[in-house]
């Protein structure tokens, strides 16, 4: 384990990707709020801060301050917030990000090698635990303050995915091209506009190229499965794009496959982890008792990826005797030479 | 890597079911858990059928199946296992409203019952068999029982189906991640303790490989490798009966003594080299046997007896005694094993040993 109070130029550009990824969720809060009004903003912050008290904390009590990142904790707990329906209770996003500082980032010790993406992890906790609430979108009044789930004022509404689920397709007009591209359909608080994504998704890779490697191969094989295999009848066209926008699948492209703690070195292999994580979200998408996946894809792919990347001796090159003589020398210099 | 050189430790119930926790230590029958005991209940029941297959599997094989090969042996803890279980599943069945499914009735193969019967029953006799019998069911349960509370606690906010009044619904913890989960947390937290408890001293840290380099690891698995081939020609030599070659006596060649160290290590390599030394004369196999084969206190060079003593003398000094001391003192103060440097000293040790085997055919000639 390398010494972590020593700045490298690794930890720069871990920075600089995490700076990065913090001013694109704070466009994609503005977005929240602009649809859903000041009760995304504070699911963001009470997330963001558990993340970052639960950080502090925990590194404390096992004496690891050194390991405790505060803007990565800050990006966990935003992005567990903005991946939940506006309508989800304030303990829903803090229960997320506690299980992921505390189950996926402090077990593992260091900021630099996670194994496990923090936020896939929470994200894939609350799923499991709370499916009900995560999936239940609520219908957007532009500017309004939306009821909790479960309360009188909550009004259900159909998301993308769900409607993937069950075959059914979107409006085929303009207006449902426009709603997509805008935003203004039921989906996660953050991830609801096509264009927001499409932007931030460019600035993320002019600012890190390589690690975007593993990112497209998770879009084209993404793509590729909708094409190939479209769940709508209205044509492949309608269902790429349909599976594209729906769920968390770009938000997963942009910000959780292509991390920097998972150590994917060789650009083969970001590749193939981002076509795996492809692969897998899209078969569970079609197979799966969820209609979002993508937080499972990127655990089942961290996990494997995890195992094969796992350290090993490194291979050496035989090299030639040497010559006796001098071995005898160094020998009788350590003391145990023959008489 | 285990170092047990420090404070004495009473080995008794305590130590051997929680040094030694069956679950949280030695990671057997973790599936289990993590499938039964998703609350205080199953866990209780789980606790229960396993403490009594475990006593009744151990006692029955420290009594009846030492004789027997192992392959035996393993067939007859499933049976014992479904005996034991089968009428305790039919009795949970009417009594309780749990669902047990197919997990329990699956703990009649637990994994817990052939590592200790192998490991214990079959060397101890009926009371040594019972104690590690009770021990480890002991551990086992407890740590079962512990999980279960916490899931159930965590999933549905009550403890043996009393509401506690917590609003906790974290269903995701009743599932199987949840137990492993927990499992993880209770033997992260056994190991600090036990270490604090314990001072210096570590416990069977399975996955603790923090101490040990690569290349460390890399090396002893090589010569694990060499010394398993080793054994495997010594075997087929023997079988053949095939005489070993009495070397022609060389003159007497006066080495230092290996230091303390390199003794202890030398030691501890004993059976291995016993092992390859037949190897090293009979099939040549390998320079790992013939590095091994040079340490003197192997029990092999004892059992075999054909050796003559002045000819052992005779032999070059091993590099391996240096090699394994450095190895040693290299990881007790955590600096890096150069491997290369252990290669090298092997190689000059093979080419030294070549030379003075090219003296000795020239004197045997003469």
């Amino acid at each position: 384990m390398r010494a972590l109070d020593k700045p490298k130029a690794s930890d720069k550009k871990r920075e600089t990707f995490i700076m990065d990824a913090l001013a694109m969720l704070a466009a994609m809060a503005v977005l929240a709020w602009y649809y859903y009004g000041e009760r995304a903003l504070r699911l963001i912050l009470f997330s963001a801060l558990t993340a970052l008290l639960l950080d502090w904390f925990g590194n404390s009590i096992l004496n690891k301050k050194q390991a405790a990142d505060p803007l990565y904790a800050v990006f966990t707990g935003a992005a567990i917030a903005l991946l939940l329906p506006a309508s989800s209770p304030y303990w829903l996003p803090v229960i997320g990000s506690s299980f992921a500082i505390i189950a996926a980032k402090l077990p593992f010790g260091s900021k630099d090698d996670l194994p496990f993406i923090p936020v896939a992890a929470g994200i894939a906790f609350l799923c499991i635990s709370f499916p009900d609430m995560v999936f239940s979108y609520p219908a957007i009044h532009q500017g309004a303050e939306v009821a909790v789930y479960g309360s009188e004022g909550f009004t259900a509404a159909t998301s993308i995915a769900q409607m993937l689920s069950k075959n059914n397709s979107i409006n085929v007009s303009v207006i449902g091209y426009l709603n997509i591209l805008t935003g203004a359909v039921p989906s996660p608080m953050g991830t609801g506009s096509l264009l927001l994504m499409a932007g931030i998704m460019l600035y993320m890779f002019l600012r890190n190229p390589k690690l975007f490697i593993s990112s497209a191969g998770f879009i084209v094989t993404c793509a590729v499965f909708a094409v190939l295999f479209p769940r709508v009848i209205t044509g492949r066209r309608i269902s790429l794009l349909m599976e594209i926008s729906s769920g968390m699948l770009l938000f997963t492209a942009i910000f959780l496959v292509p991390q920097k703690t998972l150590r994917l070195k060789s650009p083969t292999v970001r590749l193939f982890y981002g076509m795996g994580t492809g692969a897998v979200c899209m078969l569970l998408r079609y197979f799966g008792a969820y209609e979002e996946s993508a937080c499972f894809a990127v655990m089942i792919m961290n996990g494997v990826i995890a195992a094969m990347t796992a350290q090993r001796p490194a291979r050496r090159k035989a090299k030639p005797l040497p010559d006796i003589e001098e071995t005898e020398a160094a020998v009788s210099e350590r003391g145990v030479a023959y008489e | 890597m285990n170092n047990h050189n420090n404070a004495p430790v009473k080995r008794g119930l305590y130590y051997r079911a929680f040094f030694r926790n069956p679950v949280l230590v030695e990671a057997v029958g973790l599936s289990s858990v993590a499938a039964i005991a998703d609350s205080s209940e199953s866990a209780l029941y789980l606790a229960v059928v396993t403490m009594g297959l475990l006593i009744i599997t151990e006692a029955l094989t420290s009594l009846f199946l030492k004789r027997l090969p192992a392959w035996i042996r393993i067939g007859i803890y499933l049976l014992i296992g479904t005996l034991v279980v089968t009428p305790f599943v039919v009795i949970v069945q009417k009594v309780s409203s749990l669902s047990l499914n197919l997990f329990l009735p699956l703990a009649a193969v637990n994994s817990i019952i052939v590592l200790h019967c192998e490991r214990a029953a079959i060397r101890h006799n009926l009371k040594g068999a019972l104690r590690d019998a009770f021990a480890a069911s002991f551990g086992y349960g407890v740590v079962a029982i512990l999980t279960g509370i916490i899931r159930e606690f965590l999933g549905a906010g009550t403890v043996f189906g009393i509401d506690t009044g917590a609003k906790i619904n974290l269903t995701g913890m009743l599932m199987p991640f949840g137990g492993f989960l927990v499992l993880g947390f209770l033997a992260a937290a056994l190991s600090r303790n036990l270490n604090k408890i314990y001072e210096g001293r570590k416990s069977e840290n399975s996955f603790d490989m923090s101490a040990v380099e690569d290349t460390t690891v890399f090396a002893l698995m090589i010569a694990n490798a060499k010394y398993i081939l080793a054994q495997i020609l010594g075997l087929k030599s023997n079988k053949r009966n095939k005489p070993i070659k009495k070397k022609p006596k060389a003159a007497p060649v006066k080495r230092a003594k290996p230091d303390k160290e390199g003794a202890a290590a030398a030691a501890g390599m004993g059976a291995a080299a016993g092992a390859s030394h037949e190897a090293d004369e009979n099939a040549q196999g390998g320079t790992q046997a013939d590095t091994l084969s040079q340490t003197e206190e192997g029990k092999g060079i004892e059992a075999s007896g054909t050796k003559p003593e002045d000819e052992r003398q005779t032999r070059p000094a091993s590099t391996l005694p240096i090699v394994m001391s450095q190895a040693r003192a290299n990881t007790e103060s955590n600096v890096s094993l150069d491997f290369d440097e252990i290669l090298k000293e092997l190689s000059e040790f093979n080419a030294r040993r070549n030379s003075d085997k090219t003296e000795d055919d020239k004197t045997g000639g003469e």
